[in-house]
């Protein structure tokens, strides 16, 4: 936002589109849907936090990672639990993943294909192989978006039947081919 | 001092207890069923079963930071952070380090829990009886004092409070580690039960058993009497439990004691010191600070017990100066403060067992295996003095292979697998008793209170150093016996303290030149007033301490009442 309102005083939004990443084309600047302490995101860059999760753990017939909220809780870690020093590679990884992307396609990510941004991902995920900037944000965006996921209600409870009460405890459980993850990880 | 001392009637009860934690709850359970008035004073908070369990019920995904603290909470706590149970979902029953500063003279991580129930919420639960070999063992190999007391003194009232709070366990037969009133035993894993039996085979004096812990696994009328009910497995016992499925004084004793209609519980009473009369040459009450708007006031009984919790019993005591006592309560031989000792948890040794693939086990199980002291426990045979008991604990892995994107990330990391059994142990070493490790009142720095601070001065030493090295080597030993491979072994080089089991500084023994209190914890100079906590052990084996701390309460009340009745005391 601060950097948005700089090109704005400095009279070059106007008719600098042409010149300007396409994350910075959008006419407006949405707030956060979620509350932050330390971290600026605003609510453009959390749509595309969004989509990139989504991107990473689409929707089949089981949820997808958006639809499990898993951004709120890559934010919420970024923001409360790392330090400032990775609080800022992890944003200047995101503003030079959206540069990348428009670079690439000419598009910001959420205006992308499935298929496209996934190849970003891949892309990101090669280029961080070689430590870079763009490491600080992909993986505790991934790490994150992972443990988001698998730490979900719906995930929790309709896929590894979580159980808070089991009321018991066996030591010695028999499995076989037949066993469910139930069974397997009760 | 301002002191309110108006109403001395209304302030005066039979007895005071001074800590609702473990014995302090145990104290007041006893005192008000003996229909002695009793006040009960607590420095923190109430926390009342069930009602102040704020996470108890909480899923995994409710907790905002899925069970991790946020790095503001742990760069202000950089001591209560180090242990393990400091979590998202009960850090609020932990002190926190700025709230109640100490001065570490040698590292110790001091880990505290003031509230109503004190770490009685917090604890590991582990409770095993002590053995006529560990109350020898002074006497034996010449360190510390001799106990003044033996096994035979202690068992009926482990026997007792074994009844009441709920002790599962297996009856195993050992002389190193008595059995007790047993409640069913949890059932060990496959590869548990596995090197039980490889142990067995190998070495004659060396057993593997099920921990005994105190929980209730098939409740019997005396616990539903106090409205728990069976152990759930649910393993978040640090929250709280909504069943009292686990011993705590919240879920147990500080109720049954309020039952009674004899006992008062006072919470945010910060106790300043113990008030003794120069006439009277005994206690006559306490003096205590309200945490809130410390405004002081004072209270007074016949009988004091003291439990703020081993190292808080010392400072009460050497706060509580008199031109009688110019050292400290009961101090005349200058040892108050001194020969403090712990327990030694630096060593793990972990490795992995190829085999039992078609089994895994269900549920959640609060416990885990215990492996009793088998060195030095008939004769020295080692170069070090005494010996460690483990832990020990078995279980399979999940492998998650979360490589990929998109459909084939999701399809990897929702289908786990189980992984090998591995296994994991910790050591729990005696550590001799020694006048250099002690703790003293600081003279310049205060606390919020106007009560001097701590200052703690404790370390480890080569007896230690060469018990660490024989449990790993020990350990490797049985584990490459029973086959497991993958074999670690490490030491956290961690700072006692951490094994939150301090010991000491007012110990027992039967001279009084060379002790502080008698064989019923009583202070040999100061009558009236008893220590049962961990203040008053005179050496520290390697078991759990908490339910040895009841024991000596639930027979120090016993014998301090029966004293007050024949105008004893």
């Amino acid at each position: 936002m601060q950097r948005r309102t700089a090109l704005k005083q400095l009279g070059f939004l106007a008719g600098g589109a042409l010149l300007l990443p396409s994350c910075l084309r959008r006419e407006t600047v949405k707030e956060a849907t979620i509350q932050l302490k330390n971290i600026v995101f605003n609510g453009n860059q959390e749509s595309t936090l969004a989509a990139m999760c989504e991107a990473l753990i689409p929707k089949s017939d089981l949820p997808g990672a958006r639809e499990l909220n898993t951004h709120h809780f890559v934010l919420r870690m970024i923001d409360d639990c790392y330090e400032p020093e990775a609080q800022q590679k992890f944003l200047a990884g995101f503003a030079q993943a959206e540069k990348a992307i428009d670079k690439k396609t000419g598009k910001n990510f959420e205006e992308c294909m499935l298929e496209e941004q996934q190849a970003f991902l891949k892309d990101m995920e090669s280029a961080t192989e070689g430590e870079n900037n763009l490491s600080g944000f992909y993986k505790p965006f991934r790490e994150l978006t992972i443990r988001a996921y698998l730490g979900s209600e719906y995930i929790m409870t309709n896929v590894f039947g979580y159980n808070m009460i089991p009321g018991t405890f066996k030591g010695a459980v028999e499995i076989n081919g037949a066993s469910d993850l139930k069974t397997l990880f009760g | 001092m301002n002191i309110n001392v108006d109403g001395k009637g209304q302030n005066t009860y039979d007895a005071i207890v001074i800590g609702s934690g473990i014995s302090g709850g145990w104290a007041a359970k006893e005192f008000g069923e003996k229909g002695l008035k009793t006040l009960v004073l607590e420095r923190g908070r109430d926390v009342k079963h069930n009602v102040d369990y704020p996470t108890t019920n909480l899923k995994p995904w409710e907790f905002e930071h899925k069970g991790q603290l946020p790095l503001s909470v742990t760069k202000e706590n950089p001591i209560v952070s180090k242990c393990y149970a400091f979590r998202e979902d009960a850090q609020h029953f932990f002190v926190k380090d700025n709230d109640h500063p100490y001065i570490q003279d040698k590292p110790f991580d001091w880990i505290r829990g003031y509230q109503v129930g004190g770490k009685s919420l917090l604890w590991a639960r582990q409770t095993q009886r002590w053995s006529t070999y560990d109350f020898e063992g002074p006497d034996r190999d010449g360190f510390a004092v001799p106990w003044p007391i033996g096994y035979d003194d202690l068992a009926p009232w482990y026997s007792y409070v074994e009844k009441f709070a709920g002790i599962s366990g297996n009856k195993d037969g050992l002389s190193e580690l008595p059995d007790g009133e047993f409640l069913p035993p949890m059932e060990m894993t496959k590869v548990e039960h596995y090197f039980k039996g490889k142990v067995a085979e190998k070495y004659k004096d060396r057993h593997v058993i099920i921990g005994r812990c105190a929980h209730i696994t098939e409740p019997q009328p005396i616990h539903t009497q106090q409205g728990r009910v069976k152990c759930q497995h649910r393993d978040l016992c640090q929250r709280g439990c909504p069943f009292g499925g686990y011993f705590s004084s919240n879920a147990s004793t500080i109720p049954w004691a309020l039952k009674t209609g004899n006992v008062t519980l006072r919470p945010h009473s910060v106790v300043h010191s113990i008030i003794y009369d120069e006439q009277k040459g005994r206690a006559t009450g306490v003096r205590v600070i309200d945490s809130e708007t410390k405004e002081a006031t004072e209270f007074f009984a016949t009988i004091i017990f003291v439990n703020a919790a081993a190292l808080n019993t010392n400072l009460i005591l050497l706060n509580s100066t008199s031109s009688r006592f110019p050292q400290g309560l009961g101090n005349d031989n200058g040892l108050l403060g001194k020969f403090v000792a712990f327990h030694n948890y630096r060593a793990r040794v972990s490795a992995e067992y190829e085999g039992f693939e078609n089994f895994t086990k269900y549920g959640n199980r609060p416990n885990s295996c215990y492996i009793p002291r088998f060195r030095n426990v008939h004769k020295q045979e080692t170069d070090f003095l005494r010996g460690y008991a483990a832990g020990f604990g078995g279980s399979r892995g999940v492998v998650r292979n979360s490589e990929g994107i998109g459909e084939d990330l999701k399809e990897n990391i929702l289908n786990p697998k189980l992984g090998k059994w591995y296994v994991g142990s910790h050591m729990m070493g005696e550590t001799i008793p020694k006048e250099s490790n002690y703790v003293a009142l600081d003279t310049d720095k205060k606390d919020a209170w106007g009560i001097p601070q701590l200052k703690i001065s404790i370390d480890y030493d080569d007896n230690d150093e060469k018990m660490v090295k024989d449990y790993l080597e020990q350990m490797t030993e049985m584990y490459t016996q029973a086959g497991f491979t993958n074999i670690k072994t490490s030491d956290s080089h961690q700072a006692p303290g951490l094994d939150i089991h301090e010991m000491g500084g007012v110990r027992m023994g039967k001279d009084p030149k060379t002790s502080l209190l008698n064989k019923w914890n009583q202070l040999h100079a100061c009558k009236n007033v008893f220590v049962t906590d961990g203040a008053c052990m005179t050496s520290t084996s390697t078991q759990n301490p908490s339910l040895t701390y009841m024991a000596f309460t639930a027979r120090a009340v016993d014998y301090a009442v029966k004293q007050m009745n024949a105008k004893e005391l």
